[in-house]
């Protein structure tokens, strides 16, 4: 009963446009798999595919690489320390993707703070905005506090008596993380890469933002398809295949571990 | 009073299994431990016993080299490991809470010490099969920890722990996490298996039936200072001081002054006692003239009768209430100067001990003590 | 034989032992040279990194105090021209009025749907709970762009595209698993028997909601409520399809502006989503302190 208002509610202002828009992508402009045979017969398209399936996952790989680090001292560290520092990951996770993007174009631009300090080693005033190290760079800060605070989430379940049992056992400090820390992290290693490979693939602002015409994401195609070339059908099409892609990478991910307390972050 | 037998000499650094030689630890500014001497010889079981945080782990962690002291220096098998790292040590440590690695299985778990040794694979698993069957886990070995009870797990702790035979076997409260039934099993088989594998244990605990029970010494610690090692029985007949006294078994302690010393006999005032009280002058053990009185329950002689001379000791008082025990019954009594005292006596004469009724108590100067007043 | 060991004992520790003479070690436990390069690298590449994640932030706000018309760094001086400017322009105080209404109203919906939900799922033993968690909860992991063309296109054929209200409530379905979990967490700690007691004292149901229930979950809706109205606050990619001209929010001029000129006021709108949001959280994160603390009392 007293779920019968919420149900309703998602049903009329999620479910119905949701659908509708899954539909359009089989009825626009006429009754067909018309738009897939056309995506898929696309060389730009799979283009656009290749793309963002090659960021996301450079993103996924830096996010987890440059977040272990920091959760595994976070996890460490005295309460009162952490309590702090995790403002300093949680206030970014806070603050508008679109104002962290202009902040990399305000960085990365040819007058930027990241120009003028790499312009001795690289000998180029020019900035590096509109590459794809560009997109690289922005998007793993806007996804980096995900692995941060999954993965400490998991550190932080670790018996600290671990380390130092294995350290008595007779392993040295690295064996001792080799075989008895890093076996615990993996599943948060693993899950927050694939959570945050997830998110990267539907990214929008930052690709149109901070990346060229040359770092268009399927997100970007998708928004184009609507604004400029008025392909109802294509951009329902390829936003279809974007949510399938994803439910199912998120399918896999929950079905591996379960990923919890990402909403408590 | 002897000197210190605890400390050190060159010659008990090459006998002693373990060492600690003027162990201090500070926390920032606050003192964990003060100049903590002790020796422990090959073979035997020495506990640390005291309440919690009276610096007990932080010695034992010391000695297995997860903490640093700040001053002092630990010997094991006669060689300063002060600062040597815990790999390199050769120690085997029981967690409180056991830090069985969750993700390898029980036979994992007790391989893990001799795979960091390199031991040739044929070799550990001989090694591995004879401690799992000493430990009866044979049947265990494929699961997790998560499978395995409370005692189980315990066991596969001590398993892993004496695998690669340690020189000596340190264990933090290592019953603590068990109901009470368990520990008592467990206590008799710990006790059995240390004795077949002849290891050198050091034992730290804040129950005193576990110490008495599986030591040949008994370390009590109280605020970071080591108050007294002897062996069981002998630190319960003979505590040095009221801390002591009263934290292991049952005693009375009442404040008292030595007024007097015939070479004999130490003679002390007690407070709520008339008349004075003999207390063999062994049986001395404070430096200052103000201490306590102490003895056990169990040592006072009662009767309605004045007792005569011989007894020495004598005081009236009356009977405030009565605990029945069934076959005890706990009487506390009062003097008329206000001082409680309690006897155990069998609970046959129960009718004996109504309220308010009169009785002497008597003791030999053997049967009491005066000590240091230590709090 | 008995060993005293320590002259100090009688003290009884009230008088504190001097420090001890001799050599002193200040290191917390033994390590080898290894361990310790290892952990100062540590150390290096967690400031490093933290400081990758803050400085953007920190830019943006500095940027907004600079004295000249372009974007520079270093500051060519500090000034509020920008300040002065944004609040004397009326598109820009337009659309943070709006995107605050907005945010308002989406938080409101959002609130009142996912505590009612969270509510029914707590106290319901019905086959489909699963399937209504999912239902609401989904919103939270559908990429934001497919959820964008989905409002688009229905925004379009209702012919509704700049209807504010409606974007409240479109926004309202992503700050809904938020409320949900925020609420449903808090209801795993609350005892249902303290409502049943409450029935058996004679308070009818409905004043046992709002008598019991309800007071001790207020710390986990407002939970709720924060996340959905930042969510909503500084939503960015549907407003660009469903705002048409007449639904013009903050992120969606910041969005313009980015495209077209970069400029300081630019980091006065980034200052003011920033503090806007951050303070929300912290202000979040101070009711949960406060919270903690009574409760320890």
């Amino acid at each position: 009963m007293a779920l019968g208002l919420p149900v309703a509610f998602m049903a009329i202002v999620y479910a119905y446009p949701v659908g509708a828009m899954l539909l359009k992508s089989v009825t626009e402009p006429k009754p067909g798999f018309g738009n897939f045979r056309r995506a898929f017969t696309d060389d730009a398209i799979w283009d656009v595919l290749v793309i963002t399936v090659r960021l996301s996952a450079e993103v996924a790989l830096l996010t987890v690489v440059l977040g272990f680090p920091v959760a595994y001292f976070l996890s460490r560290t005295s309460k009162r320390k952490a309590r702090f520092l995790v403002l300093l990951v949680i206030i970014p996770f806070w603050t508008s993707i679109l104002v962290r993007s202009f902040s990399w174009i305000v960085l990365l631009g040819d007058n930027g703070l990241v120009t003028s300090i790499l312009e001795p080693v690289t000998g180029d005033a020019q900035g590096m905005l509109y590459s794809e190290s560009a997109v690289v760079i922005a998007m793993t800060h806007i996804l980096l506090p995900f692995p941060i605070l999954i993965i400490k989430g998991t550190l932080d379940q670790i018996d600290s008596s671990l380390p130092p049992a294995a350290r008595s056992l007779g392993a040295g400090p690295l064996r001792a993380f080799a075989h008895v820390y890093l076996p615990l992290a993996v599943p948060a290693i693993v899950s927050s890469g694939m959570l945050v490979f997830v998110i990267a693939l539907g990214f929008y602002v930052t690709p149109a933002l901070v990346g060229g015409p040359k770092q268009s994401t399927i997100a970007v195609v998708i928004a184009q398809a609507v604004q400029v070339n008025f392909d109802w059908g294509m951009a329902a099409a390829l936003a279809t295949l974007l949510l399938v892609i994803a439910t199912t990478l998120t399918m896999i991910v929950r079905r591996l571990t379960k990923v919890k307390g990402l909403v408590a972050l | 009073m002897t000197a210190p037998m605890t400390k050190p000499t060159t010659a008990s650094t090459t006998t002693d299994q373990v060492v600690f030689d003027g162990i201090h630890k500070w926390y920032g500014d606050s003192p964990a431990v003060h100049d903590f001497n002790l020796a422990i010889a090959k073979g035997e079981f020495v506990t640390l016993l005291g309440p919690s945080g009276s610096g007990k782990t932080t010695n034992l962690r010391i000695l297995a080299g997860l903490e640093s002291a700040t001053a002092g220096e630990v010997y094991l098998a006669g060689r300063a490991v002060t600062d040597e790292v815990p790999e390199k040590r050769n120690i085997g440590l029981v967690f409180q809470n056991y830090a069985l690695f969750p993700h390898m299985t029980v036979a994992q778990n007790i391989a893990f010490p001799l795979r960091m040794r390199r031991m040739k694979k044929d070799d550990a698993a001989r090694e591995i099969d004879r401690v799992l069957k000493m430990t009866q886990l044979t049947e265990f070995r494929d699961r997790y920890p998560r499978q395995l009870s409370g005692g189980q797990q315990q066991r596969v702790a001590l398993a892993r722990a004496f695998v690669f035979d340690p020189s000596v076997l340190l264990m933090d409260e290592p019953l603590g996490a068990l109901d009470r039934n368990l520990r008592d099993h467990m206590r008799l088989e710990l006790k059995n298996l240390q004795q077949r594998i002849g290891a050198t244990v050091l034992y730290v605990t804040h129950d005193q039936d576990e110490a008495l029970a599986l030591s040949d010494r008994i370390g009590v610690m109280h605020r970071g200072v080591l108050q007294q090692t002897a062996p069981p029985d002998e630190l319960y007949e003979e505590p040095v001081n009221s801390f002591v006294a009263k934290f292991l078994g049952q005693s009375i302690c009442l404040p008292a002054r030595r007024v007097d010393d015939d070479g004999r006999y130490t003679v002390v005032e007690v407070e709520g006692m008339a008349g004075r009280v003999l207390v063999d002058k062994d049986n001395d053990c404070s430096a200052d003239p103000t201490g306590e009185f102490m003895i056990r329950p169990e040592r006072f002689r009662i009767g309605s009768d004045k007792p005569d001379a011989a007894e020495r000791n004598a005081v009236s008082c009356t009977v405030a209430a009565h605990v029945y025990l069934g076959p005890q019954i706990e009487v506390h009594l009062r003097t008329a100067e206000g001082a409680e005292l309690q006897v155990v006596v069998p609970s046959a004469r129960r009718a004996d001990y109504d309220t308010g009724s009169a009785h002497w108590l008597s003791w030999a100067p053997g049967d009491c003590r005066f000590l240091a007043h230590v709090t | 034989m008995s060993t005293m060991t320590a002259p100090t004992a009688r003290d009884g520790g009230e008088t504190r032992p001097a420090r001890p003479p001799g050599r002193r070690r200040d290191r917390r436990s033994p390590s080898t040279p290894l361990e310790r390069v290892l952990r100062w690298g540590l150390r290096v590449v967690v400031t490093l990194v933290l400081g990758y994640l803050v400085t953007p932030i920190v830019i943006v706000v500095l940027e907004s105090f600079n004295s000249v018309d372009y974007l520079s760094f270093p500051l060519e001086g500090w000034s509020l021209t920008h300040y002065r400017k944004f609040f004397a322009d009326s598109a820009w105080v337009d659309a943070t009025l709006l995107s605050a209404r907005i945010a308002a109203l989406a938080a409101l919906i959002a609130t009142v749907v996912g505590t009612v939900a969270a509510w029914g799922l707590a106290r319901s033993n019905a086959r489909g709970k699963g399937f209504v968690f999912a239902l609401l909860y989904s919103p939270l992991l559908i990429p934001i762009i497919v959820l964008a063309m989905s409002y688009y296109f229905t925004f379009a054929d209702l012919k509704v595209i700049g209807h504010w209200q409606l974007i409240s409530v479109a926004y309202s379905v992503m700050g809904i698993p938020y409320v949900l979990v925020a609420v449903s967490n808090a209801l795993q700690q609350f005892d249902p028997e303290l409502e049943n007691a409450a029935r058996t004292l004679g308070a009818g149901m409905t004043r046992t909601l709002l008598r019991i229930t309800l007071p001790s979950l207020t710390s986990a809706i407002s939970a709720g409520a924060l996340f959905a109205f930042v969510i909503a606050f500084d939503e960015a990619v549907i407003i660009l399809f469903v705002g048409g001209s007449g639904s013009v929010t903050l992120p969606r001029m910041l969005w313009d502006s980015v495209r077209n000129d970069l400029t300081p006021t630019l980091a006065v709108a980034g200052t003011i989503l920033i503090v806007v949001c951050v303070g929300l959280f912290l202000l979040s994160e101070l009711i949960k302190i406060l919270r903690e603390r009574r409760e320890r009392r």
